[in-house]
């Protein structure tokens, strides 16, 4: 982790807090940018159950799919690699659970914290506006909750999750193509119309923020 | 991506100049069963192997990038 007050998240200069609409739940494409997640690779032949045991999430053993527990997601990355992904600041004890009951394997655990950030994007228009750009099936009956998958959109690898059937999505993106992708959903939603949610809560941070106004 | 698999490097201090040229430009054109080595660009970004039938493309084998090829019934195709 870096020191805080040096630590500034790839979208901050959007003064994205600013931008926060009170009214997102009749926007057709709501975006909101995740900032700090913890997110830990893991790459090798690893024990599973010992994992399990450390860090309280399974790893997927399943392609493309998505064990959540212990307030973590374990995200299939590929035959022998996966990311956790946890709340803001949990990368350090995610990583040196790993690292301890991982000791002497031949396994790569490495906290790519920094190195990404995460854009959620729900709302009704989520869906068509990533399929634009990015070359999955993602129909609902070949992509739904609990999958994920590395792909493009707009030629920017990305990894995209399913978070539930609203539908949300979550997109990790490497930090220096983060705002051409922030660019990019937000002139895909533009003629359908767009809004900014503030981040939920760390302690429920699964949930996209959606606000309905009170007026 | 795809290219031809297992293709066995000779000592560069030893092979006349035939072989290495032989090495580093000649490949397979089979029509028929192809070993290759792919590498998955678009997802998990794992190199492997695959065993394809060139005509096809029924793919007949995937194994692990430091795997020996199969056994297949229909053998390497002919080039």
């Amino acid at each position: 982790m870096v020191e805080t007050y040096l630590r500034q998240s790839p979208l901050a200069h959007r003064a994205l807090d600013a931008q926060v609409s009170d009214n997102t739940a009749d926007a057709a494409l709501v975006l909101t940018e995740r900032r700090f997640l913890a997110k830990v690779n893991i790459r090798g032949k690893v024990d599973g159950d010992a994992v399990k045991a450390a860090i309280g999430v399974a790893l997927p053993s399943e392609a493309n799919t998505v064990m959540e527990g212990n307030n973590l997601c374990a995200l299939w990355l590929g035959p022998s690699e996966w990311l956790i992904v946890g709340p803001p600041n949990a990368e350090k004890n995610i990583e040196e659970a790993l690292n301890e009951v991982l000791a002497g394997a031949s396994v790569g655990i490495v906290d790519v914290t920094e190195g990404r950030t995460t854009i959620s994007v729900s709302g009704p228009m989520a869906r068509d506006v990533i399929a634009m750009g990015c070359p999955l099936d993602l129909h609902p009956r070949v992509f739904s909750p609990g999958q994920c998958a590395q792909s493009f959109i707009s030629r920017s690898p990305i990894l995209l999750h399913q978070v539930d059937d609203s539908p949300s999505f979550d997109i990790h993106i490497e930090r220096s193509q983060s705002d051409y992708l922030w660019t990019w959903l937000e002139t895909g939603g533009a003629p359908y119309g767009v809004a900014v949610a503030g981040e939920p809560e760390t302690t429920n941070w699964r949930r996209p923020a959606r606000r309905k106004a009170t007026s | 991506m795809a290219a031809q698999a297992h293709i066995a490097r000779p000592d560069p201090h030893t092979a006349s100049d035939k072989e290495w040229g032989e090495y580093l430009f000649m490949r397979k054109n089979p029509k028929g069963v192809h070993f290759e080595r792919w590498f998955h660009a678009n997802g998990c970004r794992k190199w492997f192997h695959m065993a394809r039938h060139t005509v096809s493309h029924e793919i007949l084998a995937i194994y692990g990038i430091t795997e020996p090829a199969p056994k297949l019934d229909g053998g390497e195709g002919t080039s």
